[in-house]
């Protein structure tokens, strides 16, 4: 899988991905993720915004949403 | 041609070196193009690797005093400041939190540290900014191997009194964050200490 930035002018190529911190917003029941893709040469650091949840939400949930997520930069 | 005598021109030497590239931050994760984890810059291969060897013949930035590993003395060697003949060593132990900047001068000045009996000091800003390791949480940039000292919730005095305000001190505070306050301040404060050891061979005085 190849994802592309814009912030990064690199291509991602094969990243392992690693959800590290879950940012969880209560009074507007939204998340953020800090997501870290993991080469063989280069670490990249990014934040994702946008998850929603209704009363709760558990870390397959968010972890399924920032695949789905990263899709959108696959090229 | 018998009589004649010739000069061998040579060409003009360099200059000898009069500093070194700054260390890497420890950053290695970038955030876009551009930044420092993208571009990595700095001296050493990595933040606690050395591009060359230390005088114990291997590229660890940190040793004990004995070169190892093991820092069963608790004194941090750091071979990035190593200058042919000095380097820079760190104490990792704490002393208990709460004590005011004057109190802990004296009480650095006066420290006797694993086997070494004078010398020490406390850390001015910059020796603690060389440990500081930004690739590591923001929480407690020094909890590192073999640094291994939790700041998250404590702040550290320095040696550096404001240039303008003489009643206050520099400290760095939890968050890797540095800023001042009063000398006679003692809550939930401590410091680092530091010497130079001097370099004969492989063994440090």
């Amino acid at each position: 899988m190849t994802y592309k930035f814009s912030q990064f002018s690199v291509e991602i190529v094969n990243p392992r991905i690693e959800v590290l911190v879950i940012h969880d917003t209560i009074a507007k029941r939204t998340c953020s993720v800090d997501v870290l893709l993991t080469t063989e040469t280069a670490n990249f650091g990014l934040s994702l915004d946008g998850f929603t949840y209704v009363n709760d939400w558990n870390d397959e949930e968010v972890e399924l949403w920032t695949l789905t997520e990263l899709s959108k930069y696959e090229v | 041609m018998i009589n004649d005598l010739y000069i061998k021109a040579a060409a003009p030497s360099a200059a000898a070196p009069v500093g070194a590239t700054l260390m890497k931050t420890g950053q290695t994760t970038s955030y876009r193009t551009g930044d420092d984890g993208d571009i990595e810059a700095g001296r050493a291969t990595s933040f606690t690797v050395l591009a060359s060897n230390n005088p114990f013949g291997n590229t660890n930035r940190f040793t004990d005093e004995l070169g190892g590993q093991t820092y069963t003395k608790n004194i941090v060697i750091d071979w990035s400041t190593y200058n042919g003949s000095n380097v820079l060593g760190y104490k990792r132990t704490l002393r208990a939190v709460g004590i005011n900047w004057n109190n802990a001068i004296d009480e650095s000045i006066a420290l006797s540290f694993g086997g070494f009996t004078t010398g020490w000091r406390m850390c001015n800003i910059k020796e603690y900014q060389n440990l500081y390791n930004y690739g590591v949480n923001y929480n407690s940039p020094l909890n590192y191997s073999p640094i291994n000292i939790q700041n998250n919730n404590l702040f550290l005095w320095t040696a550096n009194t404001l240039n303008g305000q003489t009643t206050d001190a520099y400290y760095l505070g939890n968050n890797g964050t540095q800023s001042f306050i009063v000398k006679t301040f003692a809550i939930n404060i401590t410091y680092i200490s530091c010497r130079t050891f001097t370099v004969t061979g492989t063994t440090l005085t």
